[in-house]
């Protein structure tokens, strides 16, 4: 077979055009995709370390000002009260169970 | 131009398939001559548009992006017939194709009808993907780089495919000459 008539038979049938849709063929899909399910929810991961965080600061701020109240006003108390050997008196007693030779 | 958009509702799709469908149904008439296995074809072409529909990114026109996935839906269904119907005896052809194919006048142009009978008989022989190219290039009228952007193979390779594809339906239709 030759090339001219390998193209004539390319050329003739490009002019043939198949039967279009039908007229419900636009209401056909629809139904189709009515029936779709619908796309998966992403699953509820593990919330990242910052996120968590995130979601703590306003307590944890609460908590640390609470903290430096305290702190600044047992200073107070105790500088009023003249018991300066508060801190020494911890440290002896610490001291004193560190060295016990059979604990408690 | 109606295009789709990721939060449509099934009826603005709608919209969108009424614009597209003859086209689509042009595309998928040139594997298939069977219209109501076309009409499941371009169902099958639009639902995955559908699905994919958050991945168009307006770049292109839409008419091209439903004609790719329609080329590929094509391929799938002749690949899927191709497994179907590997044992397939000798296509049946009309007597007007054959009295015009057996003929040595160079100048007698074929029946548009018969053309395209003889052309579906003798490109059942190809593997899908080379069906593919050629119809692509001597039906559709498409350039190398349009088939290779659809195809998702190189120019090369299109190239390659075209010409085995024109030797083998040559070797076809000369196989049906001598009978």
């Amino acid at each position: 077979m030759s090339r001219k008539k390998l193209d004539q038979l390319f050329r003739a049938a490009r002019t043939v055009t198949g039967l279009g849709p039908s007229a419900g063929f636009a209401d056909q899909v629809l139904r189709a995709l009515r029936q779709e399910p619908p796309p998966p929810l992403a699953p509820p991961g593990e919330p990242a370390l910052f996120d968590e965080l995130n979601a703590l600061f306003p307590r944890l701020a609460v908590a640390a000002l609470v903290l430096m109240a305290l702190g600044v006003a047992a200073n107070l108390v105790l500088g009023a009260s003249e018991l300066t050997d508060w801190g020494d008196g911890v440290t002896q007693l610490s001291t004193q169970w560190f060295l016990l030779p059979k604990g408690f | 131009m109606p295009e789709p958009a990721r939060d449509d509702a099934p009826e603005d799709f709608a919209v969108v398939v009424r614009r597209h469908q003859a086209r689509v149904f042009a595309i998928l008439h040139r594997y298939e001559p069977d219209s109501h296995r076309v009409e499941d074809l371009a169902q099958e072409t639009f639902l995955k548009a559908w699905r994919a529909r958050a991945a168009f990114d307006h770049r292109a026109p839409f008419e091209h992006w439903i004609s790719r996935i329609a080329v590929r839906v094509a391929l799938d269904h002749l690949r899927r017939e191709k497994r179907r119907r590997n044992d397939i005896a000798l296509p049946e052809l009309g007597e007007d194709a054959l009295d015009w194919l057996r003929s040595t006048d160079e100048n007698r142009e074929p029946a548009a009808r018969d053309a395209a009978e003889l052309l579906h008989c003798a490109l059942r022989e190809l593997s899908p993907s080379d069906r593919v190219v050629i119809t692509l290039q001597e039906l559709e009228g498409r350039s190398v780089r349009e088939i290779a952007d659809t195809m998702g193979i190189s120019r090369v390779a299109v190239r390659v495919r075209a010409l085995r594809a024109r030797l083998k339906l040559r070797s076809a239709l000369e196989k049906w000459m001598n009978l």
